[in-house]
């Protein structure tokens, strides 16, 4: 039996998601009609119908018996804040137990898990009570992460790697298999880079971010963690509070000159006051990489604490994948993710029809995700969702790659491309929107243009292996005049007739009466 | 008044075309300016029919570019108002005194007549009958039409006496105010004044009329109404607007009107409108022009044969002859389509001068030329 946590952040984080996560967590922003940690809980959930739908003999794999049977959110989100969408998740999919874990505090990625750990590997009884399963593995997803999940991959690899023969060819156990992707020279040092052995797929090296080129290899923030993996996340649990501070002040200061740090470091006072912040990334992977006895230099890494020579009792292996694998920082983010999720779900749809047997909905979820709707009458190009409650007049044209949100009104000759319309959003006549988020309750009037930047932190389609730019800032540097970006509408935003709005960003509840292009509107 | 109407039947005009319009660009690179559609009539056009209104039969055209395209297309309206057109070719630019000179022998008569001399750009409404009744009671050389204008700075002011009409000086672009009258491009002159020009480029605000005006043989005669010099394509939609306000006035069974349509409208009877649209104010649509359904078009000139296509939102534009504006897209600032030019579905064109036949396919968010 596995289980799935996903590490869904709280209230502090997201601030780059603003002004969309000013009203709604981020973890439940919809992207391609779903929440973004819905679809980590919908990858889940399929991984388990796959496997049951695989026929015993037609199956190679060894791990066809393994599926997600609890998925935890952890986080320090008020428990309110998700009640509605636990709730929801909850019925949709029956076959899952997803409940929320709340951090007392931010306790980082690994001291998160680690105060959890109990109810992570508790055993979960079976339905009719007979005998409980034990935990076999656990996926840790970071909730801002949008891919194409590669579970089965990474299962196959923790598994064989773990299967007695490769015990006996005097292997170590696999303690964790990071989800790891590709990416350019240049764009690497954004993101966890691991030196990976070809031939083992063992992690031999491990850096957060460094400030010069270590490896293409990164880490996508996607986990499949042994039980044992706690008790070395015990080990740096104790070493952690029993040194002085004055490691862990080297240890935040590698990353201080980097701007764009992905985790903010707490005061060191206060880390050693909670003593229980860790980092998957630079407090657990590091200190597994290169455990393998391999032979790869560990001293290169002058600011580490911790030594290298400490047991930890396992190895760190890569799953290196070409799926699609983004992550949601920004709000421009969110379109790009919409396309690739909308792009996903049309496949798994096609697919479905092809086979249209007794394969189960893959995902509970009904969509209308089609390249005509025959119902609606309005015309669509490309992939388009369409939540069934919305209201598409006949003469609108949607797509490619639109999310239409619950309740959200499209009145005729409208045209929306590459744009997320939230829940009850209203789009006037003959209005335009491309390239934009239309936020919760937001009216557009007639003859509008609602129009952003197509796509300026896209990845390259020229480059092989480019991921999104996460690091464009909000200003220009040279001139201080905000950088092309897609356009926002925050809640409740009221844009009045026959304007155009061109790559703004506009705060909750303001009404606009004329047109403003570059700007954000307070 | 038999005598008077054959007197007047002597009265002649003379329009000052010139050259090649470059302020009216891209709309000039296609057609001559004087044959740019005004509220769906050539700009000449509307100086001719009014000097046509008050006797004038012949009236001589100082060009000296693309004579020919225009007396092709102008003699068909000229057999229609019974009046002669004389085309005066410049070989090189003589100003806008120079050609007076080239026509002295056109100009000059027997009777002494005066003439009109009208500048091609100016719209309003011509006060041609009022002007001669004043010019013969001052009995002097010339008489200049002056308009009031809110910005006199822009422009060289005309200093006169208000009671007898005088013109005192001149004063080319006063940095204080000292008067808002400025002269409006419009004269009548007596033959005696082709004594003063000579056969070469020569200005005749400030080689001719200060001197006029210092012998005391120079009056102002005071504009009605709206005036626009509409040389260029800001100016022509200002004009427009100014011609379709007082066409209201004087003939509004001319304008448009129909569900949607706001404000002073001149739609061509050949010209096609969806439904849904929101057509004014102020908007001009030329013949054979196609407007799909749920286009809103506001302070706009749709030229002859031009298409724009459902859902698009247009304001102070100039579309020129036979353009194709796709759907949903948005034009504004003052943007001028040449000939025969495509803007593809879904952009926006902010402020952009468009040269003939280009296709546009991506959106122009600041002012600029698209060559």
């Amino acid at each position: 039996m596995l289980k799935a946590v996903i590490l869904i952040g709280g209230p502090s984080k997201g601030t780059r998601f603003r002004p969309l996560s000013l009203d709604v967590p981020k973890p439940l922003f919809p992207v391609a009609g779903l929440p973004v940690v819905q679809h980590h809980i919908d990858a889940c959930y399929r991984l388990g119908q796959q496997r049951n739908s695989i026929p015993e003999d037609d199956c190679k794999s060894n791990v066809s018996k393994y599926c997600v049977a609890e998925v935890l959110l952890l986080g320090y989100y008020g428990d309110d804040e998700l009640a509605d969408f636990l709730l929801t998740a909850t019925q949709s999919y029956p076959s899952l137990r997803i409940r929320y874990l709340r951090e007392p505090d931010a306790l980082g990625t690994a001291g998160g898990l680690y105060h959890f750990r109990d109810t992570i590997l508790a055993p979960l009884s079976n339905n009719d009570g007979s005998e409980s399963k034990q935990v076999q593995a656990f996926f840790v997803m970071n909730g801002d992460v949008c891919a194409d999940f590669p579970l089965n991959e990474m299962l196959d690899m923790h598994f064989n790697n773990n299967s007695p023969q490769s015990q006996h060819q005097q292997k170590q156990p696999v303690l964790i298999t990071v989800m790891a992707t590709e990416t350019t020279r240049q764009q690497s040092v954004h993101y966890g880079c691991m030196v990976v052995d070809k031939e083992t797929n063992i992690i031999q090296h491990y850096v957060e971010k460094p400030s010069t080129f270590v490896s293409n290899t990164v880490n996508c923030g996607v986990y499949l963690c042994s039980p044992r993996l706690f008790d070395t996340i015990a080990d740096i649990h104790l070493e952690m509070s029993n040194s002085n501070g004055n490691g862990i002040q080297q240890h935040t200061s590698s990353n201080k000159n980097n701007i764009n740090q992905q985790q903010q470091q707490k005061p060191t006072e206060e880390r050693v006051a909670s003593a229980m912040v860790m980092w998957m990334e630079q407090d657990v992977l590091r200190r597994l990489a290169g455990e393998s006895g391999s032979g790869c230099s560990s001293g290169g890494d002058g600011g580490s604490r911790i030594k290298k020579d400490a047991v930890c009792g396992g190895v760190a292996l890569a799953a290196t994948t070409r799926n699609w694998w983004s992550q949601l920082k920004t709000a421009g983010a969110a379109i790009y993710a919409n396309r690739h999720y909308l792009a996903l779900r049309q496949q798994r749809q096609r697919l479905l029809q092809r086979k249209s047997i007794d394969l189960p909905l893959p995902s509970p979820v009904k969509c209308r995700l089609a390249t005509a709707d025959p119902n609606g009458g309005y015309s669509t190009i490309g992939n388009v969702y369409v939540h069934p409650s919305a209201q598409v007049h006949p003469t609108a044209l949607l797509g490619p790659n639109v999310s239409v949100g619950e309740g959200a009104c499209i009145d005729q000759g409208v045209r929306i491309k590459e744009s997320i319309v939230l829940q009850d959003a209203v789009i006037g006549q003959h209005s335009l929107v491309m390239h934009s988020i239309i936020g919760r309750r937001a009216k557009v009037g007639a003859w509008c243009r609602v129009e952003g930047s197509a796509a300026c932190s896209d990845p390259n389609p020229n480059v092989a292996y480019a991921k999104m730019t996460p690091q464009l800032p909000l200003f220009n540097a040279l001139d201080g005049r905000l950088n092309p970006s897609i356009t926002i509408l925050g809640c409740g935003v009221n844009v009045e007739s026959e304007v155009v709005l061109l790559n703004s960003i506009v705060l909750p509840y303001k009404t606009l009466t004329r047109s403003y292009k570059n700007e954000i509107i307070l | 008044m038999c005598g008077v109407d054959t007197k007047m039947a002597q009265t002649k005009a003379l329009i000052l075309v010139g050259g090649y319009g470059t302020r009216l660009r891209p709309l000039t690179l296609s057609r001559p300016k004087p044959l740019v559609e005004f509220a769906n009539k050539p700009m000449i056009l509307h100086q001719i029919e009014a000097l046509v209104t008050v006797g004038v039969r012949e009236v001589i055209l100082a060009v000296s570019y693309r004579a020919e395209q225009m007396e092709k297309e102008m003699s068909d309206e000229a057999k229609k108002l019974g009046v002669q057109l004389v085309f005066s070719h410049e070989s090189e630019p003589l100003g806008t005194a120079g050609p007076l000179a080239l026509a002295k022998h056109l100009l000059a008569n027997e009777q002494n007549q005066p003439f009109f001399v009208l500048n091609s750009d100016i719209i309003c409404e011509y006060p041609f009958k009022d002007l001669i009744a004043f010019h013969k009671s001052h009995g002097r050389e010339g008489t200049i039409v002056v308009t009031k204008v809110e910005e006199p700075s822009k422009y060289g002011v005309v200093m006169y006496d208000e009671d007898t009409g005088r013109i005192e000086s001149f004063i080319e672009k006063p940095q204080e105010f000292v008067s808002n009258k400025i002269n409006a491009g419009i004269y009548i002159l007596n033959p005696s004044v082709l004594d003063r020009i000579k056969l070469e480029p020569t200005s005749i605000e400030k080689e001719v009329f200060p001197f006029m005006a210092q012998d005391g043989q120079l009056y102002a005669f005071n504009l009605k109404g709206f005036w626009m010099d509409v040389g260029q394509p800001k100016d022509f939609l200002t004009g427009m607007c100014m011609y379709l306000t007082s066409l209201k006035t004087r003939s509004p069974t001319l304008l448009y009107s129909a569900d949607g349509v706001v404000g002073n409208v001149l739609v061509d009877p050949t010209a096609t409108i969806g439904e849904g649209c929101k057509i004014g104010p102020n908007v001009t649509i030329g013949p054979n022009v196609t407007v799909e359904d749920g286009a809103c078009l506001r302070r706009c000139t749709i030229l002859a044969g031009a298409t724009v296509k459902s859902h698009t939102w247009l304001d102070s534009c100039i579309i020129g002859w036979r353009s194709v504006v796709g759907c949903w897209v948005r034009m504004e600032n003052t943007t001028v389509l040449g000939e025969d030019v495509i803007v593809k579905d879904e952009l926006y064109i902010n402020g952009g001068q468009v040269l003939p036949h280009k296709s546009i396919s991506t959106s122009v968010p600041d002012p600029q030329i698209i060559m």
